[in-house]
């Protein structure tokens, strides 16, 4: 037995040394003409993580860019461990999707001392946000868009029911401090019944909803810090069998399965932050840091879009042809 | 005289201890929400916690068997996903159901055989392929929820009168389970080798066959939970079970089953579980957040593992 796993083990770094000949991590070009890109996911195990990752790949393929994908798969440590991986690939630039909890500005100072540009998508940098040219859709306008939503279609002294994210994340504290200002401070007859955070998780939103359908009867709106924890509790009200046709659910990102939701009449509405846009922003930034007209740290903000039953169908076209709705 | 007096309470609590517990918390949590004890309450608890709790039945048999499987929420993921799309592509529930329980073989089988025939640690063979099998589904789903699901609701929303299929499928498992353990050579060799390997190889007991037979197991109750669980969320999302592994050993430990192997039984497993259902249950009814839960239910680990710890002290 150790004969035999000393030959395979043999037999597998063998394999490991041949393909380390190879091209790199995840590479989707063939040494493109414009230049050597890695990004730098937060998590591909998240929808909107994935979506952001797959629009800078496609995108800066098209574009000639060499583009290698990391993931941070949701620990600070390992984003530090990317970047430190990402430069030692001597890339010409590296787009990064930070974590709310990671110390990389110290990693991302000598990174560019190195000559390596840098921009930061999705999240500014929570250390510093002003220290590295940013592309985001600000999450306080998307909770404060969805909430304006809200605020207009629903009825006069209504009782609604908010699902947060993961606490204590700035995604979540300025999601919340949106639907605070865009609903709760706008509206004084509308009641807080209850809130929870179900962590992004659209299981633990089924849950929540499962025990407030137990302790409330008439609860007119569903507010939620992402399509998936709002589907979860369109699911919760099936499973339960109740009458969900006079409740309104508003969830945030306006990914492909929440318009799908919107589509079918079950989810109001979502308010896209568009990957494709901001993956082509992203692009438009390391095009300009590299060619040396743009020079300082600025902040692109793309604009949250509202996502109904009015303007659905464009927006399922447009996620048709990225390839996350099958025809 | 005193010593006789000790043993006969640790005796009586290992028996009895979980229940008394169980009913404890039932009574504590009538009185601080006046929406629990109601009988579409308990429906709902027992309904969500279904998942964990046939994934507890799995945990079970490998514990009392003497291992474990730190990657059931990923097997719980591809194999509901599996029966999903097999589905979905078939036209048959029957379809579906068959191929995500095979899946969840297949993956018992893995971990069965480099467990047993390689002598490998179960908790590294067991994270390794819950890492290759949630690789798997990122690279089939692209990190997208599968959104086509025809009637695949009708397993985890469904009804059968006034009581939730879920549950019908747990009570069913948990029987079966219970035969299992209870009255099949199968389950008597899962507590022998469990207990004492060597002894258990003495009695000419395959113990490297019945470890792979409780993987086997093991898989397809995952199965049958994912299959629950993807069907109650009504899309296959890629991150369906994550953190479901550690719940289940939870449940199975604190419903009396040894870290150290030939220790168990189907109803104590199906008690931890439904305290684990209760305690997020009734912290909601109240509006805790997730973080205090998460407090509430690491202590109530601990307090389980060192009162397993503290009896085998005794016993030995």
């Amino acid at each position: 037995m150790k004969k035999f796993l000393c030959v395979l083990l043999s037999a597998l770094m063998c394999v490991g040394l041949l393909a380390g000949c190879g091209s790199g991590e995840e590479s989707s070009g063939d040494g493109g003409s414009s230049g050597k890109l890695v990004y730098i996911a937060q998590d591909m195990n998240d929808s909107f993580a994935s979506w952001l990752a797959n629009s800078v790949e496609s995108l800066g393929t098209e574009r000639g860019y060499d583009v290698t994908v990391m993931d941070c798969q949701a620990d600070g440590a390992k984003c530090v461990e990317m970047l430190e991986n990402a430069r030692n690939m001597s890339p010409d630039a590296i787009i990064l999707q930070p974590m709310a909890d990671a110390q990389v500005l110290n990693t991302i100072e000598g990174i560019r001392d190195d000559g390596i540009e840098l921009v930061v998508v999705n999240l500014p940098l929570p250390e510093d946000p002003d220290a590295v040219p940013t592309v985001v859709c600000d999450d306080y306008t998307l909770g404060y868009e969805i909430a304006q939503e809200a605020a207009e279609n629903l009825p006069e002294n209504a009782n609604i029911v908010i699902l947060n994210g993961i606490p204590g994340m700035s995604v979540t504290t300025e999601r919340r401090r949106g639907f605070q200002e865009g609903l709760l401070d706008a509206r004084s007859d509308v009641t807080l019944l209850a809130e929870l955070d179900a962590s992004f998780n659209k299981d633990e939103a089924m849950d929540a909803m499962d025990d407030w359908l137990q302790k409330f009867d008439d609860i007119d709106g569903v507010i939620c810090a992402s399509d998936g924890m709002a589907l979860g509790a369109i699911e919760s009200y099936k499973s339960n069998n109740k009458d969900y046709s006079n409740v309104q659910f508003y969830g945030i990102d306006g990914l492909a399965e929440g318009c799908l939701s919107i589509q079918s009449g079950e989810l109001t509405a979502t308010v896209l932050q568009d990957a494709q846009t901001m993956a082509d922003e992203a692009l438009n930034m390391v095009e300009g840091l590299l060619d040396g007209s743009i020079t300082d740290n600025q902040t692109v903000d793309i604009d949250a879009k509202i996502v109904n039953s009015d303007n659905v169908e464009e927006i399922i076209e447009m996620h048709r042809e990225n390839g996350l709705i099958e025809e | 005289m005193n010593k006789t007096k000790g043993m006969s309470f640790t005796t009586f609590f290992n028996k009895w201890g979980i229940y008394i517990i169980l009913l404890l918390m039932i009574i504590i949590s009538a009185i601080a929400s006046p929406n629990f004890l109601t009988v579409s309450n308990i429906l709902s608890v027992l309904r969500q916690s279904t998942p964990t709790i046939i994934l507890a039945f799995a945990a079970m048999f490998l514990m009392i068997s003497g291992n474990m499987d730190l990657g059931a929420g990923a097997g719980l993921a591809f194999s509901g996903i599996a029966a999903l799309v097999a589905y979905t592509s078939s036209g048959s529930l029957l379809v579906g159901i068959l191929f995500g329980c095979v899946c969840g073989i297949i993956i018992g089988i893995v971990n069965g055989v480099i467990t047993a025939y390689l002598a490998v640690p179960s908790f590294i063979v067991t994270l390794a392929t819950d890492m290759i099998i949630r690789g798997l589904i990122m690279i089939y789903t692209g990190g997208q929820a599968i959104t086509e699901t025809d009637n695949f609701s009708v397993i985890g929303q469904g009804y059968a009168g006034p009581i939730p299929i879920p549950i019908i499928i747990m009570v069913v498992l948990l029987i079966i389970s219970w035969f299992i353990l209870r009255s099949t050579t199968l389950g008597r060799k899962f507590y022998a080798i469990g207990g004492n390997a060597e002894a258990a190889k003495a009695a000419c007991i395959n113990v490297k066959a019945a470890i792979v037979q409780s993987y086997m197991l093991a898989g397809v109750l995952t199965a049958i939970s994912g299959i629950v669980l993807i069907s109650r969320l009504n899309s296959g999302s890629p991150t369906a079970g994550d953190g479901y592994a550690l719940d289940a050993i939870a449940s199975t430990v604190i419903g009396g089953s040894s870290l150290n192997g030939g220790v168990g039984t189907a109803t104590g497993t199906l008690v931890g579980a439904i305290i684990m259902g209760l305690i997020s249950n009734i912290l909601n009814l109240m509006g805790i957040q997730s973080y205090v839960q998460q407090v509430v239910k690491g202590v109530i680990i601990i307090l389980a593992v060192i009162l397993d710890v503290q009896s085998k002290k005794k016993k030995s």
